[in-house]
């Protein structure tokens, strides 16, 4: 019998059981509503959509996160319908894929937030010359044409020049990326001043670049790759935390270490999430006081026979008062200094417990190991040296590797390996060609403050040339972009001031970020994705090149197009001075030049094949070249990453040549080697003028460092970490990621204790520059006396209690000068009490939205 | 509910059997189980024989562990009404590894990832009758109960008044015939043997065989409602 005849039979025999007009069917579907979670019908303009094809393009992640991975957005007629990251190619140690975080993956919602900046605003009681110049950042805003904003802000900068100077427009941002397109417009209209100073590197710039002699690294792009790395048998991570630092492949390059044998080391006041993963040792740390535990290493391995002589002889100066260079006091040698011999204070493991907080059996164990230990590396981040004045750690780091011979060999070395060159040392093998901008010289160049002094600045009318030096200045107009500096500089609490007292302040910027919350007018700019495309460089085997998702929102306008239109406000010919290349002339530049290492490692080829048709497609002019890889292939995936494999020509370890010919390849120090009594350096740092450094690597507590708080009524250093939230302060309004890092205090639960504070308590934290407030993580994973705050949180001030409920660090960090000019993050002393005001989850807070 | 034109009359009962078949699994596998929908399985189950179940040995071994499960468990205590929305939790939402998942994807792409090549031929089914979930875009299209409710949703047109709403009756059997042996024939046989595997109560272990079964029954069935219609 067929089925239709079983069935036939089947409804017979059920109708009789159930009564003649029961069809089962209908019998069924009215038995039980089905909930909304099955289909549904859907009218024919919604199913167009849905069923149109999309594509993935290669969408820019372009953030100074200390990462670059591969992002793509699948587009479909448009609308960015979901992202992913790198499936180009199989995943493996030696051939790793580029994948994104989660921030990279929600940037779906920052690009596309409802709190984006649709339309240029002025702020409600602005009148030229400022108007009610208090209310900045409280006003409320009205929404003006782009005619309307640009006429402002044209007249107020014609306007603060003739009254006050081209000195009086103060212009902040800086750092790599960028166009820096207004200080283009101000350098072809008679000038600007600019700021300067370290923020990322700590004190590692000058220190590294003077005692090695390299003038081409800060020290950033030194140690192993990441094959070498495998060579070594101990890696100490001192202070340094890739694993949130710098997120993408590095971690998984450490992993590959640690399989292959080596014993790793963590020296943080955190237990980080590097930690977690690595650490065979952690050993917690007073922040500002690694100097002494380094000392502390050196005299134990000093006095127990443990130097490698013939490496101090042969490749430094100043370690013992028979190898000190031309002219220098024998008595100021190293040796001397860490056995007391002069100043009657031996560095002893005991002198460096009471000051560090690592056990002196602690500091006579790590000695004892890392000198007997080789090949060992030591990679420190940022973080040991971002405090004030404290260009002595980096000094004495590489001495304590010098004085064990762990230089210049595979698998041994010592360096601040960061960022985005994070366990992949060596010279970059593939990278992008210029874009043909050419600079305009800024004819105020000289008129630069440093980021410790610039909000004093704008009320002293002083800052610091150079030593001895101090200089008029009268800031009248601050103009904000790229960066967010009022946030993500330390002093911010003065930093509103100052942005209150000067005529005029302008932002162009994505959100209401700090910087443009604190303005007059505000001008909303594109994002990358709303722009041509580009090419992004991350760790130095990629090579991303990224394309326009999607088209500028409401009335968003790209830098350029600002900065050009204000040109033509100004009395400027833009396509001259401003704006002579077409965006896509620039971008098929820089992929025309773009070139690869060879796998001989003797030079530098063509990355990309250009046919006449590729160059019609890109819009530009040029001639066809022959490369390694079509162009198609470049567009499509998005990415190139050079094939690498263990033993290839292209492996790397600092030093290796010189090591290896110290005479024919001698470094470019004054005595050719490296300079342990570094004159060079002391005199530097002398000439910036704010302190003094001696040529030795020495301990002196920082300000605002350890032993600062301790007596004067401050009594918790306060850390601040890259937060898995947010590049710096980019993608910290995003909803996802509020919600899954709730930007918490981390304290420890003896402290937590003594201070009556539980879990996720309201914490005031209060420095000597300012108040933030934050729930509290408990938690043992951090240094009793230490609590951590993630930096770049986007300030929230409640005025009225005079605290910032958003946890910015740049309010607890004071504006100090020291050193090298650098900003001194890690060296500030804080003091707790719990506040006994609510304070809601960020992720309920109100979105920045204002129209 | 069913007004069939003259040439399918002879049809409407396998028809009929086919909705209620499809009605029975979409709400199985659509979500948790609820009380009302507890009933109506146990209602199901009181007919002296369950339709077509003598034509599958899986379905009748499914019906059996079903009757099992239900003479042994009151489906009005809690406890057991418990037991098996944890069973479902646990099968077919997580948190922990799914031995299981209910999503097409994750049995055709290597990886086992969502939201793949996979979901997008199913929404494309789905749009030539212009369905789409609910939770478009956020549930993934191919979730086993969404395919099923697919499934449902043209048996049920083809019952409808084929000469009114201008639907074919031969082009919706063609369609389903195709949607079973591309998308739902490919993956639920390995699906279900997981489930079945995994599954620690009666019920699921049972609805898991009259499930494979009944989905290889209804391609026979297909294709013989194709040979009379052609």
């Amino acid at each position: 019998m067929s089925l239709i005849e079983k069935a036939k039979s089947h409804i017979m025999s059920r109708r009789s059981f159930l009564g003649a007009t029961a069809t089962l069917a209908a019998g069924a579907a009215a038995a039980v509503t089905l909930p909304g979670c099955g289909l549904q019908k859907v009218d024919s303009s919604v199913a167009e959509l849905a069923d149109k094809e999309g594509e993935w393009i290669t969408a820019a992640c372009w953030h100074n996160c200390g990462g670059r991975c591969l992002n793509k957005a699948y587009v479909a007629d448009g609308v960015v319908v979901r992202q992913k990251t790198d499936d180009t190619h199989e995943d493996s140690p030696d051939y790793p894929q580029q994948r994104g975080c989660a921030r990279g993956r929600s940037h779906r919602k920052m690009v596309l937030g409802a709190d984006r900046l649709k339309y240029p605003m002025k702020r409600k009681n602005w009148e030229p010359g400022g108007g009610k110049k208090e209310l900045r950042g409280k006003d409320e805003w009205v929404r003006i044409s782009w005619d309307e904003a640009l006429d402002i802000v044209a007249s107020e900068i014609k306007r603060i020049k003739e009254k006050y100077g081209n000195a009086s427009f103060f212009l902040p941002p800086g750092g790599s990326g960028g166009d820096m397109e207004p200080i283009r417009l101000m350098s072809a209209y008679g000038g600007c001043t600019t700021r300067w100073g370290d923020v990322s590197w700590g004190a590692w710039p000058v220190v590294w670049q003077k005692v090695t002699g390299i003038t081409t690294d800060n020290g950033s792009m030194a140690g192993n790759d990441r094959f070498r790395l495998r060579d070594s048998k101990l890696i100490f991570l001192w202070g340094a935390n890739p694993a949130q630092s710098s997120q993408g492949t590095p971690t998984f390059n450490y992993l590959q270490a640690k399989k292959a044998g080596a014993k790793f080391i963590l020296i943080d006041p955190v237990h980080s999430e590097t930690a977690r993963v690595m650490a065979d040792e952690w050993i917690p740390i007073h922040p500002a006081t690694d100097t002494t535990l380094v000392l502390g290493m050196a005299h134990h391995i000093l006095t127990n026979n443990l130097l490698d002589i013939d490496f101090l002889d042969t490749y430094c100066v100043g370690f013992d008062a028979d190898h000190m260079p031309d002219g220098a006091d024998p008595k100021d040698n190293f040796k001397d200094y860490v056995l007391g011999t002069f100043d009657g204070t031996p560095k002893t493991p005991e002198w460096a417990a009471k000051i560090c907080g690592v056990s002196a059996d602690k500091i006579r164990q790590l000695a004892q190991e890392y000198a007997t230990t080789k090949p060992a590396a030591i990679i420190t981040g940022g973080a040991p040296a971002r405090i004030n004045n404290g260009e002595h750690f980096p000094h004495a780091i590489m001495t304590l590797a010098f004085m064990t011979g762990n230089v210049g060999k595979p698998g041994a070395g010592v360096s601040p390996n960061m960022h985005n060159r994070a366990t992949n040392a060596g010279p970059v093998l593939v990278q992008p060609g210029a874009s043909g901008l050419p600079a305009i010289p800024n004819p105020l160049a000289k008129s630069k403050i440093n980021s410790g002094e610039m909000w004093n600045a704008v009320f002293t009318g002083k800052y610091t040339a150079s030593k001895g030096v101090q200089k008029n200045i009268n800031i009248q107009m601050v103009w904000n972009w790229f960066g967010n500096t009022l946030n993500q500089r330390a002093g911010t609490t003065r930093g509103i001031e100052a942005h209150r007292k000067v005529e005029f302040v302008l932002a162009q910027n994505l959100f209401l970020s700090t910087d443009a919350r604190y303005s007059d007018v505000v001008l909303p700019v594109t994002s990358q994705w709303e722009r041509l495309g580009g090419l992004l460089t991350g760790n130095r085997e990629i090579l991303i090149y990224f394309r326009q998702i999607m088209k500028p929102l409401f009335e968003a306008k790209s830098d350029m197009w600002i900065a050009t239109e204000l040109a033509k406000r100004l009395g400027i010919n833009p396509t001259k001075a401003i704006n002579p290349l077409s965006e896509a002339q620039m971008l098929y530049n820089q992929i025309a030049g773009a070139k690869v290492m060879k796998a001989d490692g003797t030079g530098y080829e063509k990355l990309v094949t250009l046919t006449a048709e590729d160059i019609k497609e890109l819009g530009a002019k040029g001639t066809p070249q022959t490369g390694r890889i079509s162009y198609k292939e470049f567009k499509e995936k998005g990415i190139y990453q050079i094939p690498r494999s263990r033993g290839d020509k292209l492996e790397f370890t600092s030093f290796e040549d010189f090591i290896g010919d110290p005479v024919g390849k001698k470094l470019a120090t004054p005595s050719g080697k490296f300079e342990i009594y570094c004159d060079s350096l002391a005199k530097a740092i002398e000439k910036v003028g704010f302190t003094t450094k001696s040529p030795l690597p020495k301990y002196e507590p920082s300000r605002e460092g350890y032993e600062d708080g301790a007596k004067n009524g401050y009594p918790f250093q306060v850390i601040t970490l890259h937060y898995y939230r947010r590049s710096h302060s980019t993608l910290d309004n995003v909803l996802w990621l509020r919600e899954a890092f709730p930007q918490e205090l981390r304290i420890n639960a003896s402290d937590a204790q003594k201070l009556g504070i539980k879990n996720n308590d309201i914490v005031k934290v209060t420095s000597r520059h300012g108040s933030v407030i934050r729930q509290a993580m408990v938690t043992e994973r951090i240094m009793p006396g230490v609590v951590a705050l993630g930096e770049g949180a986007w300030v929230e001030m409640d005025e009225q209690a005079g605290v910032d409920k958003a946890g910015c660090t740049g309010i607890l960090d004071g504006h100090i000068p020291t050193g090298q000019g650098h900003t001194g993050f890690n060296s500030c002393n804080v003091k707790l009490e719990k506040y006994n005001q609510p304070l809601d989850p960020d992720v309920k807070w109100p979105q920045r939205i204002i129209f | 509910m069913t007004k069939v034109n003259h040439a399918s009359s002879r049809v409407t009962p396998l028809l009929e059997l086919r909705l209620f078949y499809y009605d029975f699994l979409r709400r199985t596998f659509l979500m948790e189980p609820t009380k009302d929908f507890l009933v109506f399985v146990k209602n199901s189950m009181i007919a002296p024989d369950f339709p077509l179940a003598s034509e599958s040995g899986m379905i009748l071994e499914g019906v059996q562990q079903i009757k099992d499960y239900l003479s042994k468990n009151d489906i009005q205590s809690e406890t057991v009404c418990n037991d098996l929305h944890w069973e479902y939790t646990r099968l077919f939402i997580g948190p922990y590894q799914l031995p299981s998942p209910p999503w097409e994807s994750t049995y055709l792409n290597e990886e086992r990832l969502l939201f793949q090549k996979e979901t997008l031929a199913v929404r494309k089914a789905y749009l030539k009758y212009s369905f789409l979930p609910v939770e478009f875009g956020h549930e993934a299209d191919d979730h086993l109960g969404l395919e099923l409710d697919f499934m449902f949703r043209l048996s049920e047109l083809c019952l409808e008044d084929n000469d009114q709403n201008g639907v074919d009756l031969r082009q919706l059997l063609i369609d389903q015939k195709s949607f079973l042996e591309e998308h739902l024939l490919q993956w639920v046989p390995k699906f279900s043997q997981d489930m079945i595997q995994h599954a620690e109560t009666d019920f699921y272990q049972g609805m898991g065989k009259i499930l494979q079964g009944f989905l290889t029954l209804d391609l026979e069935a297909l294709l013989e409602l194709l040979t009379i219609n052609s």
